[in-house]
């Protein structure tokens, strides 16, 4: 980010070489109002790299509040649903798709592929974090909202990943579980999106 | 020294994946990080610490709704964050200026029954304008498209030249081209 703001610092110095270097010019009131539609289709999307730039720039480098922490994070998790979502579901494309991308990606047989389909999208924290990269440009999920997908039904399996049983529906409990814990499944999400 | 400056790239991307895989630990030290910041942003343009606190909420959790989507392409969550909430306070306080200048204080009920009806009524004719508007966006400099973006969400003359690196008196001339370009702009689209 920074070198947006550098980028912008060099803008603003060429345009000023434009001008009269001489000329101190007016300082234009501030109070003067923005025209309100203008404001309002700027802030519809003002989310440039240099806009990000000088938002943080201008948070870090202006007065803080410090009070006793919020409960926004608490609160925003207990809204997160922490849904059974099943490998097929996390995919979000059509069954034949899914299974064309997670035989490619994953180079199993037609019957496999079926079986992990139905499997919890969990169940794909087995896989090497560059097979599933693979499979979200086959299938073209973006790689974090699969990852979203993956980590909810981590969580709805309580932080467990259950072991390949063939002929299980998503949602069942299975024997044999393999545990899972946030710093694993943080581990291999770091693989997958880095 | 805030956590937030403190912490490595590498800790600050571990954090942005746990905060996607609904790790409440990641989550909260996301929040003690970056809190801070987003309130002294949104108490900014004048809005009260409560005001601030309910923005916050709002921010972060549109930041952990978009974090799937913003992390993986590398940009900064906490920027993403603060720019919501500084957004988001922008808003707040024109739309109570505009409140105020209608004189529709103290009638709360009536003031949003008026603002939703108002909205709807003015919806379809601010789109067209807004498209027009966004047109000349889209072909301004860099730069002029920069300095408007902070003009429109109200950063003065000094922050500009702060941000920029120059003297106020050459920020307010450039905003001012700005202006003036944009203008012309919109006149050639018929505005």
């Amino acid at each position: 980010m920074n070198d947006a703001l550098a980028e912008l610092r060099r803008s603003a110095a060429v345009e000023l070489d434009r001008l009269d270097g001489s000329e101190t010019g007016r300082v234009e009131d501030d109070a003067e109002p923005v025209d309100e539609l203008v404001a309002a289709a700027m802030l519809d999307n003002p989310r440039s790299d240099t806009w990000l730039a000088v938002i943080e720039e201008l948070a870090l480098t202006g007065p803080t509040v410090d009070r006793p922490a919020g409960a926004a994070a608490t609160l925003a998790t207990t809204t997160w649903s922490a849904a059974p979502v099943s490998v097929e579901q996390a995919l979000r494309v059509p069954r034949r798709d899914a299974r064309m991308g997670l035989r490619s990606a994953f180079a199993l047989n037609v019957d496999a592929a079926d079986e992990l389909l139905e499997r919890p999208a969990a169940a794909l924290t087995q896989r090497p974090p560059q097979a599933v990269r693979a499979l979200a440009r086959i299938v073209g999920r973006p790689v974090g909202e699969l990852f979203a997908d993956i980590a909810a039904s981590a969580r709805a399996s309580s932080g467990f990943v259950y072991a390949y049983r063939p002929g299980e529906s998503a949602t069942d409990p299975a024997a044999s579980p393999i545990e899972n814990s946030m710093d694993a499944l943080v581990d291999w999400g770091h693989e997958l999106l880095s | 020294m805030h956590e937030a400056t403190a912490l490595n790239d590498s800790e600050l991307a571990r954090m942005h994946v746990g905060i996607i895989a609904g790790d409440i630990a990641a989550q909260q030290a996301f929040e003690a990080a970056v809190r801070p910041y987003a309130l002294g942003i949104a108490t900014r343009p004048g809005l009260s610490i409560d005001d601030a606190e309910e923005i916050w909420n709002d921010a972060f959790r549109v930041g952990l709704e978009r974090a799937p989507t913003i992390v993986p392409l590398g940009r900064p969550l906490r920027a993403y964050v603060l720019s919501v909430a500084h957004a988001a306070a922008v808003d707040r306080v024109r739309a109570r200026a505009r409140r105020n200048a209608s004189g529709l204080e103290g009638a709360e009920t009536d003031i949003d029954e008026l603002s939703i009806s108002s909205g709807a009524m003015t919806t379809s004719l601010t789109d067209a304008v807004i498209g027009a508007i966004t047109t000349c966006l889209e072909s301004a400099s860099p730069l002029h498209r920069e300095v408007m973006t902070m003009t429109a969400n109200g950063l003065t003359a000094r922050e500009i030249a702060r941000i920029t690196d120059i003297t106020e008196a050459n920020a307010a001339k450039i905003r001012q081209r700005a202006r003036e370009w944009f203008k012309n702009c919109l006149g050639g689209v018929g505005l």
